[in-house]
């Protein structure tokens, strides 16, 4: 089962194998939740999005028609309820978070207070990790939602910009800026990053 | 390749010194840019690794499961079932729609503010042709053969049993009033010989009258009393007869025609009893036109110089025609038809006065 593609098992499981779905949802359940959880960066809301976007994937599997590959399916899938949640948060006047407010010199991400443990707390491997997802939760949206499909996911250039609706050379222009701009909010680990990767 | 394509190839490279770690070297050794910005994005890629990984709660994972599971269920399943199971109906949806025994009730409420609607006169009328149903079985010749042309087909029985008589029945009645009895039938038809024209109006509003008296059970007595020709006793008998079986016995083709004779009969009594008024009102006015021509004549003997007008042409001119004196009607009414004022009412008595 596990050397099927994902697109065979889809079908398999469309004539009535549970167990190809299973199989497919465990490639994709981490990589999913966690795109939806920095897309949105709000947990509830993110588990939200990812069950309705498997309950669709679930329900609409018969309209799947094996011309995209299921992994472009499923993300354009949960990129739509993203954009689909954001539309509702706005229309209820909910502000967004990277919007900079009036009298505000930075948006309000930058703002809220990290509610995480501090470097005293945490390892140095932890502190880490925390500073590169406050990093890649700071960059713009465009950027984000790309660089997550790469980095996450692992998808080609071509396939997230199926999902993302624009050309591959847009795509490859935004993860550009996206990890120059990682890589400036972090330039203080960037050469402890470069000793844990073994660089000369 | 200059530093734009560099640029652009950057992820390129970066996978291909995977595969290929001498040939990306020698393609970023001519250039110290491009050789930085290789190593800038790479070293960031190496960072971006390090973004924490959460795991999705494990209680909607087995939700997601468990509905995935429950289509494979549903697949080896009757589509009725299937859609049975997937119409659940939410809880506020379920206590906000409407109960099946609440919509009956409200028909049932529209259905009795409808009857209780219907202007009394309408029932009265209803009534008052049951009534006269039953009046009808009491009426004793109206059993006389040769009145066949009703025909069968004229009358339904209702839930109840009692027999109802349709329109068309009650038209050929009418008819029967103002139309001649076959001879074969041996029995002729009361006012047979009366002009049609002046009949049916007054068998329609006599039937009428007869079927709003009979509701106030007032029509054996009214019938008997002026229909010389039933048999008072015979009446009373078929009276009593019918109103203790009217319901039940009147059935069937017969006792539509029965009913329907008995109709008829009813208004030929009316009828008399018209007749006995105009007659008594046209002697009155025989009376009166005596007085009226004597005091006429003796003014006309007694006063040389008297001259009439014609409005008093006119009026002795009818007076005249009604005692039947068509002569001097015939010259009164010329007379005043010479005015233009009585003109047409004085032609139209000079129409109506028989040839000479």
């Amino acid at each position: 089962m596990s050397d099927l593609s994902d697109e065979e098992l889809l079908f398999a499981y469309r004539h009535g194998d549970g167990e190809a779905f299973q199989t497919l949802f465990g490639r994709y359940r981490g990589p999913l939740f966690n795109f939806l959880l920095r897309r949105v960066r709000d947990r509830g809301r993110a588990e939200e999005l990812y069950q309705d976007s498997w309950s669709k994937v679930i329900e609409r599997c018969d309209e799947f028609r094996g011309d995209a590959k299921f992994s472009t399916w499923l993300y354009t899938i949960a990129r739509n309820a993203c954009i689909d949640h954001q539309r509702k948060m706005k229309f209820r006047g909910h502000a967004s978070l990277d919007e900079t407010q009036r009298g505000a010199s930075h948006p309000m991400v930058e703002r809220v207070a990290n509610p995480g443990l501090g470097p005293d707390e945490l390892g140095v491997g932890e502190a880490l990790r925390e500073r590169i997802a406050s990093a890649v939760e700071d960059l713009p949206e465009e950027q984000r939602e790309v660089f997550l499909l790469r980095q996450l996911q692992g998808l080609a250039f071509k396939e997230v910009a199926e999902v993302v609706g624009v050309p591959v050379n847009t795509v490859k222009s935004r993860m550009r800026y996206a990890l120059e701009r990682l890589q400036l909010g972090l330039e203080d680990l960037r050469e402890q990053a470069a000793e844990g990767a073994g660089e000369p | 390749m200059n530093c734009e394509d560099c640029k652009e190839r950057v992820f390129e490279l970066i996978e291909r010194e995977a595969v290929d770690p001498e040939g990306v070297r020698a393609i970023l050794a001519d250039c110290p840019d491009c050789r930085a910005e290789f190593d800038a994005m790479k070293a960031a890629l190496v960072l971006a690794e390090q973004l924490p990984v959460e795991e999705p709660p494990p209680d909607i994972d087995a939700a997601i499961l468990r509905k995935a599971a429950l289509r494979t269920e549903n697949a080896h399943k009757p589509a009725a079932e299937v859609v049975q199971e997937a119409t659940v109906v939410p809880l506020r949806k379920r206590l906000l729609q409407t109960p099946p025994w609440a919509m009956a009730a409200v028909a049932l409420l529209a259905v009795g503010l409808g009857v209780w609607s219907i202007p009394r006169d309408v029932q009265l009328e209803s009534e008052a042709d049951s009534a006269v149903f039953e009046a009808e079985e009491a009426v004793p010749f109206a059993e006389a053969p040769g009145d066949d042309a009703l025909g069968g087909g004229m009358a339904t029985e209702d839930a109840f049993g009692a027999v109802q008589v349709s329109d068309e029945a009650k038209v050929a009645a009418l008819n029967e009033v103002r139309e001649p009895a076959p001879v074969a039938s041996g029995a002729p038809a009361k006012g047979a010989a009366r002009p049609a024209r002046r009949e049916l109006p007054r068998a329609k509003k006599r039937l009428d009258a007869l079927a709003k008296r009979s509701a106030s059970g007032a029509v054996p007595e009214s019938a008997a009393a002026s229909a010389p020709e039933a048999p008072a006793q015979v009446q009373a008998d078929d009276r009593a007869t019918a109103r203790a079986a009217a319901p039940v016995a009147a059935k069937g083709e017969a006792a539509a025609e029965r009913s329907v004779q008995g109709v008829a009969v009813a208004a030929d009594a009316d009828f008399a009893d018209e007749e006995a008024e105009d007659r008594g009102a046209k002697s009155a006015e025989a009376e009166d036109c005596k007085a009226r021509v004597a005091a006429f004549e003796r003014r006309l003997r007694g006063d040389k110089g008297y001259e009439p007008g014609p409005e008093e042409e006119l009026a002795i001119g009818r007076c005249y025609q009604t005692l039947g004196d068509t002569a001097k009607a015939r010259t009164w009414l010329q007379r005043a038809a010479t005015d233009p004022a009585t003109k047409r009412r004085a032609q139209k008595a000079l129409r109506s006065l028989p040839a000479n």
